[in-house]
């Protein structure tokens, strides 16, 4: 640790496991955010922030270092929910803090061409949450989010089928991707569907880490789909690579 | 018209052309512009603006201004993207900070729209100045004329003919002696009702989508269209859109039946001013023409096949310009050259 330098962290709490990144380290903690809940006696996602600061080995104390902090948020949260991010990470000691859309944040991770103009599609996939996103010039155009359907009696059916408690059907994944395209469609952004369609959709999120489903929902919605080279940690490794913009960021 | 340089600009639906009086055509980019959507600052203007037609998330705005042809247009974002290329241009030379402007505009443009394209240019080249505060010197040409003076029908005695394919509008001119004689225009605001390479695009795409349901973004649709080509004998390498089932041949054949329907009107508009010019001009007229072939000129002209099925249709040797999308550009440069600048009349502005 250098006492007096400044660290960088992005931080990366998911429904299911919770990653911390270090920038010039990588990623220094993953582990189930049930664990995170069960150390700090939290229940909500913004309360875990400063016990994912401790796990990483970055305590508050005399000689803390600068700390800047960026977080990981689902897309289209709002603006109180984003307000308890930023004020969790800033009484854990941050001294800045920057929050990233989930599906931007796993698109750079990915690896995806975002700030292109070229329509990238996304598929993050954990902890029983959905989101499908189209992102192009930096900014994201469409967005499906598929949280609270499990709690409908019809994905519960469709739970059973897959036979795994708690992941979104994956019809009704095919079904947002499909309803992306039609909606980016419907918005006369053409050009975003065929770039889809010619360079398909990438999934990540540690559900998602299932070539088989990959293949099923290529056939079922008919254009490539690919499973990242690092589905569980691409969203904090997204966030990592935004650490690197921090100084340009903190000037806007 | 002789106080410092003038510039020479030929703004069409999909590309601009801009050149220099004494240095030649300097600037070659597509006609689209990008804008922050809340603040209507300009991010880009030309390739990177074109590549994010129909690709732009909220906080971005990206837009062909002509598209719907000068009087469809927001006039404060045609200014902006004028004012940008012009800066572009100006940016060539130290010395050349306010220069006059040459327009080239379509024949079938209003009045009205005449004078919104000049005030849109009455503004400073360097960005900082506002609108008005600068007072440039604006002229309009037509646009067909230009081009047949960039394709040296100028100098030519006795009857000419030129057609020009571009964007959104399609002219066709006969030229006695140089001097325009009658022309023929075709143009609409939906682009599937035009002629030109819009219509083609807008055609091809609805064409995979009554057939296969499947969309088709305008860059794919372009790149199909050149692919396919307007006659059957050209058909090489067939481009099909990304998520099409369709085989290369049913591609091919789909999307030039659907393109016919373009087609057909711009063949219907040149058959209208042949008659013309047999009724007002003779059909000496109309022979001579079709002795010394018509020129084809526009980006639209170099659509394969296109020169083959016009010539097959009218009897009739088409020839292609020899730089099809700076013919305009070329030919009104030729004009500040000459010293003749056969301005159409505009109304002095408010500005």
């Amino acid at each position: 640790m250098n006492l007096f330098g400044k660290t960088d962290v992005a931080i990366d709490i998911g429904p299911e496991t919770s990653h911390v990144f270090i920038r010039g380290r990588g990623v220094v903690f993953s582990g189930r955010t049930e664990e995170l809940r069960a150390a700090s006696g939290a229940k909500e996602l913004p309360a875990l922030v400063p016990e994912c600061l401790a796990r990483a080995g970055i305590r508050r104390g005399m000689f803390r270092p600068a700390i800047r902090a960026v977080l990981t948020v689902n897309h289209g949260i709002g603006e109180a929910e984003k307000r308890e991010f930023e004020d969790a990470a800033t009484q854990a000691g941050a001294k800045a803090v920057f929050l990233i859309e989930l599906p931007m944040a796993c698109a750079i991770g990915a690896c995806m061409p975002i700030s292109e103009a070229r329509g990238s599609m996304i598929v993050e996939m954990r902890g029983g949450e959905c989101q499908v996103a189209v992102i192009s010039l930096a900014g994201i155009v469409v967005a499906r989010d598929m949280c609270e359907c499990i709690a409908t009696s019809a994905a519960k059916d469709a739970e059973s089928k897959v036979g795994r408690v708690g992941r979104v059907p994956r019809e009704m994944i095919a079904g947002a991707m499909k309803d992306a395209l039609a909606e980016c469609a419907a918005k006369g952004l053409k050009n975003l569907v065929s770039d889809v369609l010619d360079r398909g959709a990438v999934i990540t999120g540690g559900d998602g880490a299932d070539d088989d489903l990959a293949k099923w929902l290529a056939e079922k919605v008919g254009f490539p789909v690919r499973v990242a080279s690092n589905p569980a940690t691409a969203a904090v490794e997204g966030a990592g690579v935004v650490l690197n913009e921090l100084d340009f960021l903190s000037r806007a | 018209m002789r106080f410092g340089k003038m510039v020479v600009m030929d703004v069409g639906a999909a590309n601009t052309v801009a050149g220099i009086a004494g240095r030649g055509v300097v600037l070659r980019e597509p006609a689209a512009i990008m804008l922050q959507a809340q603040t209507k600052r300009i991010l880009a203007t030309g390739n990177d603006a074109w590549n994010a037609l129909e690709r732009t998330p909220e906080n971005i705005v990206a837009l062909r201004p002509l598209s719907r042809g000068i009087g469809g247009c927001d006039p404060d974002v045609l200014a902006g993207m004028l004012r940008y290329q012009l800066t572009n241009v100006c940016r060539q030379n130290f010395f050349l900070c306010q220069p006059g402007v040459l327009f080239a505009v379509p024949s079938c443009t209003t009045a009205y729209e005449r004078q919104m394209l000049a005030d849109a240019s009455y503004i400073g080249s360097l960005p900082g100045l506002k609108a008005g505060c600068v007072k440039r010197r604006v002229a309009l040409v037509d646009e067909t004329l230009a081009h047949a003076v960039g394709m040296g029908l100028w100098r030519r005695k006795g009857y000419s003919a030129a057609l020009v394919v571009g964007a959104r509008c399609c002219q066709a001119a006969i030229f006695a002696d140089g001097e325009l004689a009658l022309s023929r225009c075709v143009h609409s605001r939906t682009p599937i009702l035009g002629a030109g390479g819009d219509a083609l695009d807008a055609a091809v795409a609805e064409f995979f989508a009554r057939e296969c349901g499947l969309i088709v973004g305008t860059e794919y649709a372009e790149r199909i269209k050149r692919s396919v080509g307007a006659s059957a004998a050209t058909a090489v390498d067939v481009v099909s859109p990304p998520g099409c089932k369709l085989s290369a041949a049913q591609v091919a054949e789909g999307t030039r039946a659907a393109m016919s329907a373009p087609l057909a009107r711009l063949v219907a508009m040149f058959g209208e001013l042949l008659e013309d010019a047999a009724r007002e001009l003779g059909d000496a007229a109309v022979s001579e023409i079709a002795s010394c072939g018509v020129m084809l000129s526009g980006g639209g002209a170099q659509l394969k096949g296109l020169r083959a099925m016009l010539g097959d249709k009218f009897k009739m040797e088409f020839a292609l310009a020899e730089r099809p999308l700076d013919s305009a550009a070329e030919g009104m440069l030729e004009m500040v050259a000459s010293g003749r600048i056969p301005a159409l009349p505009v109304k002095e502005g408010a500005k």
